[in-house]
């Protein structure tokens, strides 16, 4: 009987304080064309160091750098070559959540990261 | 700030191996979470209230004894072609960390994975660990590896054990490890194995002072599934094995204790917060003795912030153990107890390892599920030679991304689960300590208090944005 009322009050506690703290969501409710533009000088990064998106959100990434490269998006496994002062696309869509690594494989520079949120 | 943020990426090895893509809990989660750890601690503070001391006994079912001696040497077989291939392929096969095989399968099959089998199948690793096979092969035909050169020293009890769990720790947070500097770390490791044996003996080595050994043999006490002091199976509830388990020397706390401790280092490094405090230097204490801001000494202060991390994670479990015994002296203040410290020590801090086995399991699953899987298609390719043996060889290094959502659900409720099981047992401790309701009752408020410490802290951890 003790260990019936000991589930029973946790998980009314559990559920109660679940439905007073879980907030309305605040992600966009239909997917996005997210465009991010990116430049590599002299082995210097400039651009925002975190991407963010929502799952299901088109990422469309604009880079160019002003040595031949070539850049990295982990866990989505993206590679993209980077001819010298050429304006280069990657676009592709955001399906998975977490947080993967933007590198640039001349250098081996760890320049940012790509933050993609669940949409709920 | 585009150098810095680039500093700040560059800086990072997060783990020797594999990225756990996670992002960090959102904030309401951890309120959520520190808030169900404090209700459910009282939920069952009030269950213990009119419970009788020394009547919590651990209930299980007895299963018997395996008698197939035939599939413990397959399994010992296949542990031991599994170690050393991961040695060979390290020194002759590709050095692509995600292409040879002994990375995934010593990082995340045997180190991680060997954690949570451990915490399901107690004793698993003590009947096919490999190097004890090994060794035992080896006293057939020197039996000085069986019995030992001298006696196994008492005061060395569980500190080379510790030591080479801190190693460990080191090597897998800073050693930014390769296929082949790996195989070395496993010969290197091997050879202290056999010299340990050699010189005290395989038995006395495998229960004091090998790290797999002691670490899989901790965490097994919490399995539900265990062998019994009459080597028969028996099914029990989860973490019912650590209860009456007691830590027999200090560095066996301290070991549970690191376990604890080092992987909220290791979450802890990879914050902004842990960052800033030592390159943005807020308190202006590394400017003035630099000459210039930290962020621009980057090239020559690195080795400095490294040796400034491994001190922290070495001064760690004396942190917590600080907290630790503080809390246990206020219980035994409040419930003006007659047992010493030492022994109110030893008895309560099994039930500490629910929650270290629950911040290990949800700061790093998700590596088993993203590399981990990944073991099937490395064996068809362990020398990452383009060899294809079974038809599944991997051809791109594409991850299996479990959804946040998820991780973030399963993080909070790994870690109420850890939380409520240490209260609870402790809570069993306590009334198995005292000889009365009362006592016992306040001597776990501080300790309730201490484990609200320790979730409320891994939760914080796992909500901190992470460095660039």
């Amino acid at each position: 009987m003790r260990t019936v009322a000991l589930i029973l009050s946790s998980a009314v506690v559990l559920a109660a304080l679940w439905w007073g703290l879980k907030p309305t969501t605040s992600a966009p409710s239909e997917p996005q064309l997210r465009q991010y533009s990116l430049a590599f000088s002299g082995q210097q990064y400039q651009g925002p160091a975190t991407l963010t998106a929502y799952a299901g959100d088109t990422l469309r990434l604009n880079v160019v750098s002003d040595s031949d490269d070539a850049m990295h998006v982990h866990g989505y496994e993206k590679h993209l070559v980077l001819p010298a002062g050429e304006l280069t696309t990657l676009e592709f869509t955001a399906d998975s959540t977490g947080r993967f690594m933007l590198e640039l494989h001349g250098n081996d520079l760890q320049f940012g990261t790509l933050e993609v949120y669940p949409r709920q | 700030m585009a150098f810095a943020a680039s500093v700040g990426s560059t800086a990072v090895h997060a783990h020797s191996f594999a990225q756990p893509y996670q992002l960090p809990m959102p904030y309401w989660m951890y309120i959520y979470g520190a808030m169900a750890a404090l209700a459910l601690s009282f939920v069952v503070l009030a269950f213990f209230l009119r419970e009788t001391p020394n009547a919590q006994q651990p209930r299980h079912l007895l299963l018997g004894q395996l008698k197939m001696p035939w599939l413990r040497r397959l399994f010992q077989t296949l542990m031991f072609a599994s170690i050393v291939l991961a040695i060979v392929a390290g020194i002759i096969g590709n050095q692509d960390s995600y292409r040879n095989i002994n990375m995934t399968y010593f990082w995340i099959v045997f180190a991680l994975g060997g954690c949570y089998l451990s915490a399901l199948v107690g004793g698993w690793y003590d009947a096919v660990n490999p190097w004890k096979v090994s060794v035992e092969v080896l006293s057939k035909r020197w039996p000085v590896f069986g019995s030992g050169y001298i006696a196994y020293p008492k005061r060395l009890a569980y500190w080379p054990a510790l030591a080479q769990y801190m190693v460990f720790i080191i090597i897998e947070l800073f050693g930014d490890t390769r296929p082949f500097s790996l195989s070395v770390i496993l010969l290197a490791y091997t050879a202290l194995t056999l010299l340990g044996s050699w010189l005290f003996g395989s038995r006395q080595w495998f229960y004091y002072a090998d790290l797999f050994s002691v670490l899989f043999r901790v965490i097994g006490h919490m399995a539900p599934l265990q062998k019994n002091a009459e080597q028969r199976w028996v099914l029990q509830w989860p973490f019912a094995g650590l209860i009456g388990q007691r830590a027999t020397h200090p560095s066996l706390l301290i070991f549970i204790l690191f376990m604890l401790s080092s992987t909220a280092f290791d979450g802890l490094k990879e914050t902004q917060l842990w960052f800033n405090l030592f390159w943005k230097d807020p308190w202006n204490i590394l400017t003035p003795l630099l000459g210039e801001h930290p962020i621009y000494a980057y090239p020559y202060l690195r080795p400095w912030f490294i040796a400034y991390e491994v001190f922290w994670l070495l001064l760690s479990p004396l942190l917590y153990l600080g907290l630790f015994l503080g809390f246990l002296w206020l219980g035994k203040t409040l419930s003006r107890s007659d047992l010493p410290l030492t022994e109110l020590t030893a008895r309560f801090s099994y039930s500490l390892l629910p929650i270290a086995l629950v911040y290990h399991i949800t700061h790093y699953y998700t590596l088993l599920l993203n590399q981990g899987v990944k073991i099937r298609g490395l064996i068809s390719d362990p020398f990452g030679w383009g060899w294809n043996i079974f038809g599944n060889a991997i051809t791109g290094r594409l991850p299996i991304i479990p959804d946040m959502g998820v991780v973030w659900d399963s993080q909070v409720w790994l870690i109420l689960i850890g939380h409520v099981a240490s209260v609870w047992l402790a809570h069993v401790e306590a009334l198995r300590c005292f000889n009365s309701r009362r006592q016992a009752t306040l001597s776990q408020f501080p300790m309730l208090a201490l484990m609200i410490v320790f979730t409320g802290f891994g939760l914080w951890i796992l909500a901190q944005p992470l460095k660039g």
